[in-house]
């Protein structure tokens, strides 16, 4: 009674969150006339002409993919480069105001993102580095890297200390004992963390939206596009949506096995911290 | 040779050890001995590099090591934990050190000391795979792949069952024996360390109580606490009142071999030199355990809670009322307030 009960609570959380989805995904193949009937009709000849036109039309998202492709990858790549040590230093190291830095770097997490653009807006044009790859960069890093330094120390934390002993001991010296001993062991924690960055730099709009432009428009400011004033093309919209989410769908079900052990860091073991 | 000398080691507050001087010779098998708490892995860590000591110097074959970082000083250590590399099968475990400083016939190196600890058939396997006393093995042979100049060990058996920890117990000993490099050794358990070690120091609260061979600290300890820490079961302890020549106990005078003049002190007799006599101090049996060859009595004599290890063969019963005697060759004498060897 309880598991059927706890199925039952499943699959209604699930249909709530699955709703969206399945209706895009069954609006990306209506045609226009299709999605505007009322009542909604559910029994219709599906088109392809959307993914069509959202591809290889005169409003193809395809630049638009490659942009957000470029921005994710860049960003990720960065990412990751400043946090892995920064976050092998929070976990190791006996460093003055360790803690202060901890916190410091979990607070700019916290500020709303709406407070940040205007300033960022103003940095960057300053700068001349607007609709331009590495201002944008530079701003998704910045919102990025607290984050992933956070998530990366308590997988640091996690492995016992004396991995990195042993290869001192071992003649490694410190940047061999990351690279050869700590590194590995964290690939886990690697692999979460730069799909949470990657995902969250291809789903990013408010920064892209106010700092992109004509030469950087990320595929979520290309699908706003598909409103307008005039009209919005539903159906258009739904397609460009469903081939945006492919990747992220893609990340994550590659990610999947990491991404729950991820979220359960620390939960059970105290870890490595001493 | 290494050298400790004054070495202090503060955590916040509290100190660890408190002054630490120690000489470990060449080739020798040193081991620290203590309770937990008391000192004796800080000073392995201090000795390999992996902590600073607050004050002190660390002298390896006369040379000052004290800043050395650990990778300079060409020491080996096997942790409690074994600290296997997970991601790396045994052979790249074995083979990291050597790797590390490009050395000369890696494969052949590794092989030979896989096979010294008879590893050499799971050289393929990665460390989850192996069995405990596997996995020991594997840190072993880590650890002399290289050829270090000194051999640290921290409570290497500590994980391993009862009959493994015996076997291991022997054939460290013969590695040590084969390879004739100086092994310090660290536990808590002191048959370990009287069975192992060449010479051994005892810690107690960060500082060193006696530092000599397992015979001799067994046969003169010092205090009363190294007394009442080396032997299994403990040494028993009667409050005693020294007049000249003899000893009174529980009203019952014990002839000594020295004069002692007047004085309060603790008696100190160890379980196996009690025998039950005609007459004596008087006790009743509490608990008999057992041993086979021999049977641990747990008796009571007055307020003193007493242990004897007694022939098999001598039946007793819990309830049994007897006496007890020991020889004055047999006691040990502490004074009563500072706990030093009389």
């Amino acid at each position: 009674m309880r598991k059927v009960l706890l199925a039952f609570a499943a699959s209604l959380l699930l249909a709530v969150w699955c709703f969206p989805v399945l209706w895009g995904l069954i609006t990306s193949f209506k045609t226009e006339r299709d999605v505007l009937a009322y009542p909604p009709v559910l029994v219709f000849t599906p088109t392809l002409a959307n993914y069509r036109e959202v591809l290889f039309g005169a409003t193809s998202i395809v630049p638009n993919l490659v942009s957000s492709l470029i921005l994710a990858i860049a960003t990720t790549a960065v990412t990751m480069l400043l946090a892995i040590p920064a976050a092998y230093a929070l976990a190791r190291l006996e460093l003055p105001a360790k803690r202060a830095t901890g916190f410091y770097v979990l607070a700019a997490q916290m500020l709303p993102p709406v407070g940040l653009v205007i300033p960022y807006f103003l940095m960057l044009r300053g700068l001349g580095w607007m609709d331009s790859y590495h201002g944008m960069v530079l701003v998704y890093v910045s919102a990025a890297l607290p984050f992933a330094i956070w998530l990366m120390v308590s997988y640091f934390e996690e492995i016992p200390r004396e991995m990195e002993e042993a290869a001192l001991l071992d003649r490694a010296g410190r940047l061999r004992a990351l690279l050869y001993v700590i590194l590995p062991q964290a690939r886990g924690g690697i692999a979460v963390t730069i799909v949470f960055v990657f995902l969250n730099a291809w789903n990013e709009f408010l920064f892209a939206v106010v700092l992109g432009g004509n030469r950087v428009r990320p595929v979520t400011v290309a699908m706003f596009n598909f409103i307008s004033v005039e009209q919005t093309q539903w159906a258009r919209l739904a397609a460009a949506a469903m081939i945006a989410m492919a990747p992220v769908i893609i990340l994550g079900l590659l990610a999947q096995k990491h991404i729950v052990k991820g979220l359960t860091v620390g939960a059970v073991k105290g870890g490595g911290r001493r | 040779m290494i050298e400790l000398k004054g070495i202090v080691k503060r955590h916040g507050a509290v100190t660890a050890l408190h002054g630490i001087n120690l000489e470990i010779r060449a080739g020798e098998f040193f081991a620290l001995l203590g309770p937990s708490g008391s000192g004796k892995t800080t000073t392995l860590r201090i000795l390999a590099g992996l902590e600073a000591a607050d004050e002190g110097r660390v002298l390896l074959d006369g040379r000052d090591v004290s800043e050395a970082d650990p990778g300079e000083r060409n020491v080996a250590m096997v942790f409690q934990s074994y600290a296997l590399y997970p991601h790396m099968s045994v052979y790249d475990n074995i083979a990291f050190p050597l790797r590390m400083v490009g050395a000369p016939d890696i494969d052949k190196s590794v092989k030979e000391a896989a096979e010294r600890v008879h590893i050499g058939h799971l050289l393929e396997r990665k460390p989850g795979q192996l069995s405990g006393g596997q996995q020991q093995r594997c840190a072993l042979a880590r650890a002399i792949v290289r050829q270090p100049r000194l051999f640290l060990l921290d409570e290497p058996l500590s994980n391993l069952d009862a009959k493994l920890r015996m076997e291991t117990r022997v054939e460290l000993r013969k590695l040590h024996r084969a390879l004739g490099v100086t092994t310090v050794y660290v536990t808590h358990d002191q048959e370990e360390a009287m069975t192992i070690a060449d010479r051994m120091a005892v810690f107690m609260d960060g500082r060193i109580e006696q530092v000599g061979t397992p015979v001799e600290l067994f046969a003169r300890p010092k205090s009363l606490e190294v007394a009442a820490f080396l032997g299994s079961p403990p040494m028993n302890f009667f409050p005693a009142q020294l007049h000249g020549r003899s000893a009174s106990i529980a009203g019952h005078s014990i002839p000594l071999q020295t004069d002692y003049g007047q004085r309060d002190a603790v008696l100190g007799v160890r379980p196996g030199a009690i025998r039950i006599a005609e007459s004596g101090i008087t006790a009743r049996v509490e608990l008999v355990e057992q041993l086979g060859e021999s049977a641990i009595v747990d008796l009571q004599a007055g307020a003193t809670a007493v242990r004897a290890r007694i022939d098999s063969r001598v039946r007793l019963r819990e309830g049994d009322a007897v006496h007890l005697a020991f020889d004055g060759e047999d006691v040990h004498l502490f004074d009563a307030q500072s706990h030093q060897r009389l």
